[in-house]
Order: C-alpha cells, then structure tokens, then sequence
C-alpha cells in the first residue's frame, strides 16, 4: 500500500511543479464564489453522513467487551496453568474460566458411560461424595477473544442428553462471524493504549472448552473423560 | 494627498480575508481528493480469516488511514503551490511586504489544515457509515472514543496537516530559490528509502523523523513538538526566500 | 518633500546594467511621463521605485523610505503594468473588492462606473480577459485606487484608440479632483503629452532629460537647408540628429541655445528654421547613433 502512496506522491509532485498544478490545485477548473458553494454543499453532504452514523451505530454494533493488551497477556498466562489446575481437581481455583451452562440428570443404577460425539471438548470426571443419585454436569471455558474484543459469548454449549446410562455429549452447532472492523486514522488512536494493538494484531484466539462431571463417588465409568479421582 | 499608516497587522488581516478568496481552489482540490480517498478506501486495507471444527470466522478492515494519507499529501501539494511564482506575485497585486505575506499564507494554511481536519474527521465518518451499509456482516469499531479522546485526534489531524503545510512550503520556496532541489529534494527521499532496502535496516533519515512524531503518545508534548517544528520550517521558509525579489 | 528619490542607483544583471548611476527627484502631486526606447530601463526603473526588486547600489527613496519589501510604500503606492498577476480565482468584481479592502482611498464609486463605461463583464475572470480589456481593468484598477504614488507602465498596450483617449481623459479629471504623483511610462509621447506636466527622459538606464514638457517644446529646433551649408553652420553648435536629404539638401535638430546673431547668420547662408514635435525629438534625442534607419540603407 505504502508504495501506491509513493507513487501518488510522486506523481502529483510532478503536476505540482507542471503547469497542469494550477488545472487540479489552483482554480481553472470553476472559478469566482461557485467553487464556494460547490464546497458549501460537499461539507453539508459530509456533515449529514457524519450525524447519520453517530446515530445509526449504536445498536448495529458488535456486542462484545474490549479487552485491553494487559487482559490479554494475563490470560495468555492463565490459560497455561488451567490444565494442570484442573487435572488436580482444583477448578473451583482455576482463574479465567467462565462457567457457560451446567446440566442435572437423576442417575438409574451405579454405571455411567460418558460419550463425547466430537471431540471439541476437554472431559474431566470427578467422584465426590456428596451427591448420591444425580450427575452434574458443568460446561466451562476460557477467554476467545477476536481483535481484542470478548467474543467468548458467541460459543453456545453442546447438548447433553442422558439416555440410560450412556452420558450423550453433542457438538455445539458450528459458530460463524463475519466482522467488519473499522478503525479510525492514526492521529486518533496515537495517544491511547489502544494505538498499538493494531500493530501487534493479537487476531484470533478461540477459547478451551472443558466438560466437568461431577458423579457419586461408587459409580463405575467407562467412556471417554478423564477421572482425577 | 495625504499618507496611509498602516500596522503589519492590519495588513496580514486583510491579505488573509483576500487569500480566502483567491486560494479557494485548494479547496476544490480538497474536495476531490477526499472523495477520492473514500472511494480507495472502500476496497478495504485486508482481512482475515480462519477457523476450527466449530467456528470460523472472517474479518474485513477499514479505517480512515488512507483519506488520512491523502490529505497530508493535499496539504503537503497545496502548500507548495502558495510558493509558487503565481501566487507568490498575487500578494504585490495588492499591499504586502514579504513578512506580511508569509505571515498571511502561514494563517491560510493553519485554516486550510483546520477545514481540511474537520472534514477529514466527516469524511472518515461516511466512510463509516457506508461500512455500516454491509448488512450481512457485523460492525466493530476499534476503539469507542470519548469526547475528549475525539477532541485530541481531531487536534491532532490538525496539527500532521499544519506540519506537513509547512514542510510544503519550505519545500515549494527551496525549488522556488533554486530549481536544483527539484532533482536534490526527491533524490535525497528515495535515495534515503532505497539505502534502507538495501541495507534492510529499519530506521532511516526519513522515517526517523517521522517517529518523533508518530510515537509520541503526549499530546500536550506532541502539540509542542509540532508547533515549534512548524515554526522552525516556516523560519526557514521565509529566510529562504528573502534571496527570492518580491516580485518580477 | 519629493516623493520619489533616485540617488545614483545602478541595477545590473550580471554585467549589463539596465539602471546605470541613475538620479533624479519627482515633486509632490505632478504627472511623470518616463520616455525611453525599448531596453532603456524604463521597467526597471518602476520596479524598483515601487519596491518589487531591489537595486543593486545607490539610494532609493519613496515617501522617504526606502521602498523594496516596505509596507508603507506598498499601501501608498500601485502599480499598473502588462504582467500584474490576479488571482485566478476570483472574478473581476471580487478584485475591485479585494482592492477596495486594501487601499483605503479606494473610491468604489468611480471604480463601478468606469467598469461600466468599458463595458467590462463582472463575472470575467482576469486571466480570461483579452490583452486590452486586462489593460483596461488594470488601469481602472489603478485610477480608483487614487495612491499618493501611481505607476502607470505602458497602460495603453492593446486598447484601441477609443479606450486610450478615455483612459488620459479620465486620468487628467480625477488627477485633478484629488492631485497626486503619477507616472505614465509610455512609447508615444505624442499620446500623453497633453496630459504631462514633467517629463523624464531614459537613455541607457540614465538620465539624459528631466524637465517641464514646456521646456521641452524649447529645447530643439530643426534646421536645413543646402549640406554644405549647413556642414560650415554646424560647427559649434549641440547636434543631436543629422540626416541627408534629397537634392543635397541637409536636415538637422539642434539645441535651441541660438542668439539673434547666429540666427541671422543662417538666415543670409539660406536656412530654414522649423520646430519639431516632441515625440521626434524624444526619438532623436534616444536613438543609439547619429543618423537613423536610412543609415542602414546608405551602405553604397
């Protein structure tokens, strides 16, 4: 892009110094107060459009919060312990986790076959001894994140049906967005954090999903999932 | 017949109330590039996508960096053209000394660079809004800015377009002084551009300067540091060319 | 007080001068007529005078002050020439408002009837004007300005004759309902001279006449008479024109210093004594050699 300018740049230094600079930048082209009212006119046009999107914009808007580039590191480093913190049964602690949706189902006799139908999710199982005849299910994840905005919303969770004693973990139906971004020139994101994020293009970051069954502590698992206890 | 007293002031004020009238084809000139600009800039600067099993998403850029480009070469070409011949000698059509004249181009250009800020900042706008108009696509906005933060960029738009007002006119009265900086000025531009290619460093004469603004996230230092540049340039300018006769 | 003041100002282009050690002083409130051939530095000498370019050495003054880039100078003084630049942009009207901004004894009323009288259209841009219109715009430009000091370089290019005896008439009116220092440079003496008080005559970028065109009506006199006549009567006398006629007779123009005596004396070798016009003389006085273009002709 830069080299178009460039080459803009040269050309219109060329007219500039050329006799033709006085057909573009001086005035052959109208002359006397019309030029005035031409340009009266244009501005009326610009200031019409400009009131019309301060209007318009406010409910087309894309929902989603602004994370600043520190959010983002922090999470970046969150995410990296969130494994370990979970695989030890400590979830409750996990930091930078959002707890999505969570499921009940009564339990029919002591087996529980957990089948996950796609694999898009991280399962982890745990026996605690205070539940006796119900399964919990949790449906948790971590930040996603598109240009610095929390999309993390936009994920649904997957279906969870119980059929007997087969736990049915269904893929959540497939997530598009289409964006347009629009930023504004430089001399106004100069003076804010904001203005180097652009430059640094955090671009996409698509969150982990974890599924947390909790069961009684004397059923017997089989199936997909990983038990801590 | 007696003599008129005249005040070096009273002159500037009316040499400026004149050059509103007879510069006004810069702003013609203004017009259409801007609306040139708006049209380039709806093609987008890019885009992304990409995806997993369960999502996939796609993204188009856009923003005001390119109108933005277009009016500091506009104010960059306009301020050249006050220093050409022509227009140097409608000043001594009427009362003017050279203090006064550069004084009064100095005050047009300022003004010129505060329309061409405010429409740059409407101009932007539309270009927003005609995004807006892609229905089957979502709307972000990189920053939400408050009034305060628009108020600073707007100054700050004003203030790269004064700057670059300046260095145009210092450039415009060196050719004026000496046609040999026609081949010197652009020579030394790209010759600084292609030893960076060359030497693939990352900081040149050109881009140097162009970081002491750029990276400054002040505002009250970056104002400070365009004003005195601005005036500095102009300084230069104006010494430049009292070597010029007032008129032929 | 003189209002214009060259004190041996030189103005050199390299090594040509086209203002060589020039000195002369205009009073208050007169017209000027500046004569000269083409290359005398005529142009040059106004340039200077109004302040667009600086001379190269001596002392200039305008009002008393030096004029090259002064602001009071600037606001007293206008000057009309072929090349005044306008602004492109702006229409004829928007100039005569421009200019009434400007110079404060603008008279706007006598600006819009003169406009009307040459039938100039408003909405005409400068640029678009024909060579005698702009000439013609300038000079109306230059009247209703009314500056204590008003130059006038060649006005009357490309105005059909018409327009030029206008142009000098309204001059003179309104040179004397409000009197002020004017100066008309111009190639036809025999066009202004009615309306010139002093007139200034340029050879070579230096002064070779500064005086009352009265004066000037007495300053020469033709003789002639048989060559060989006229050849013994000569000695002695300031010969600034001879040519050869027809039939060996002889023409000659003369400083007009004769005494009775001398007058007799050519009376009885059979002379004749007749006065010439001023724009002749002008010719005479200026031309670059003794003789003239028949001189080119009588190599044989």
């Amino acid at each position: 892009m830069s080299i178009v300018f460039l080459l803009l740049l040269i050309i219109l230094l060329a007219l500039s110094f050329g006799g033709f600079s006085n057909k573009i930048f001086g005035t052959r082209i109208m002359s006397g107060s019309g030029i005035t009212k031409v340009f009266a006119g244009y501005f009326i046009i610009l200031l019409g459009a400009g009131i019309l999107s301060l209007m318009i914009s406010v409910d087309e808007t894309f929902k989603g919060d602004f994370l600043t580039d520190k959010e983002i590191e922090e999470n970046d480093r969150l995410n990296s312990d969130i494994y370990p913190t979970i695989e030890s049964g400590k979830i409750d602690e996990a930091e930078g986790l959002t707890k999505k949706e969570s499921w009940e189902f009564p339990l029919k006799g002591r087996l529980l076959d957990v089948k996950i139908m796609n694999q898009h999710a991280q399962i982890f199982i745990e026996k605690v001894d205070s539940l006796e005849e119900n399964v919990e299910v949790t449906h948790y994840s971590t930040y996603s994140y598109m240009d610095n905005i929390d999309i993390t919303d936009r994920f649904p969770s997957p279906d969870i049906q119980l059929d007997g004693t087969i736990l049915k973990i269904f893929p959540p139906d497939h997530v598009t967005i289409k964006l347009v971004k629009f930023s504004k020139a430089f001399p106004f994101t100069q003076f804010y954090e904001y203005g180097e994020q652009i430059s640094n293009g955090y671009g996409m970051m698509q969150g982990m999903d974890f599924i947390y069954i909790r069961v009684p502590a004397d059923i017997e698992l089989s199936g997909d999932g990983y038990v801590i206890n | 017949m007696y003599l008129t007293k005249v005040s070096l002031l009273d002159v500037v004020a009316k040499q400026f109330r004149f050059k509103l009238k007879s510069f006004r084809g810069m702003f013609t000139s203004l017009m259409l590039l801007q609306v040139m600009a708006i049209l380039f800039s709806l093609g987008g600067e890019g885009g992304g996508g990409g995806g997993s099993d369960t999502f996939s998403y796609d993204m188009k850029f856009y923003s005001g960096n390119i109108i933005m480009a277009f009016m500091l070469i506009w104010a960059f070409i306009s301020a050249i053209v006050v220093t050409t011949q022509a227009y140097r000698y409608d000043d001594y059509a009427f009362v003017a000394n050279r203090l006064s004249s550069h004084l009064a181009n100095i005050l047009f250009l300022g003004w010129a660079s505060v329309i061409g800020g405010v429409t740059f900042a409407l101009a932007s706008q539309s270009l927003k809004l005609s995004v807006l108009f892609l229905k089957d696509r979502e709307f972000i906005e990189s920053h939400p800015l408050t009034l305060l933060q628009m108020t600073e960029g707007l100054a700050a738009t004003i203030l790269y377009l004064f700057l670059f007002t300046a260095i145009g006119y210092l450039v415009g009265m060196l050719v004026q002084w000496n046609k040999i900086f026609m081949i010197i000025l652009p020579g030394l531009l790209f010759g600084s551009l292609f030893l960076n290619v060359l030497l693939g460093s990352e900081s040149t004469f050109v881009i140097d300067i162009g970081q002491f603004f750029v990276r400054e996230t002040s505002f009250l230092l970056f104002t400070l540091k365009v004003l005195l540049a601005s005036a500095l340039t102009y300084g230069i300018a104006a010494w430049v060319s009292n070597s010029l006769e007032v008129r032929k | 007080m003189s209002v214009l003041e060259f004190d041996s100002v030189t103005k050199a282009y390299g090594r040509k001068k086209a203002l060589d050690n020039l000195s002369f002083s205009l009073g208050e409130n007169k017209i000027t007529g500046l004569i000269g051939r083409n290359g005398a530095g005529k142009t040059t000498m106004l340039k200077i005078a109004a302040g667009f370019m600086k001379e190269t050495s001596g002392d200039v003054r305008a009002f008393g002050e030096h004029p090259f880039n002064n602001l009071m100078v600037s606001a007293n003084m206008i000057m009309i020439d072929n090349d005044m630049n306008m602004p492109t942009a702006l229409d004829l009207e928007e100039i005569m408002a421009s200019a009434a901004d400007f110079y404060h004894n603008w008279d706007m009323d006598l600006a819009k009837k003169l406009f009307d009288y040459f039938s100039l259209n408003p909405r005409q841009t400068h640029t678009g004007l024909s060579k005698g219109m702009k000439n013609t715009f300038n000079a109306i430009l230059g009247l209703a300005s009314r500056c204590p000091l008003t130059i006038f370089d060649e006005p009357t290019n490309g105005m059909d004759a018409g327009v030029r005896k206008d142009f000098y008439r309204a001059l003179l009116k309104d040179y004397i309902a409000y009197p002020r220092t004017i100066i008309i440079s111009s190639h036809h003496l025999s066009e202004v001279e009615d309306i010139l008080e002093d007139i200034l005559l340029l050879k070579d970028g230096q002064q070779f006449l500064h005086m009352p065109v009265e004066e000037l009506r007495e300053y020469a006199v033709v003789v002639s008479g048989k060559e060989e006549a006229i050849n013994s009567w000569l000695r002695g006398h300031e010969v600034f024109h001879k040519s050869d006629q027809a039939f060996g007779r002889s023409y000659a123009v003369i400083r007009n210093d004769l005494t009775d005596d001398q007058i007799g004396v050519a009376m009885k070798s059979g002379l004749e004594f007749s006065t010439i016009s001023n724009e002749d003389l002008c010719l005479y006085l200026t031309s670059q050699e003794k003789g003239g273009i028949d001189d080119v002709f009588n190599k044989g």
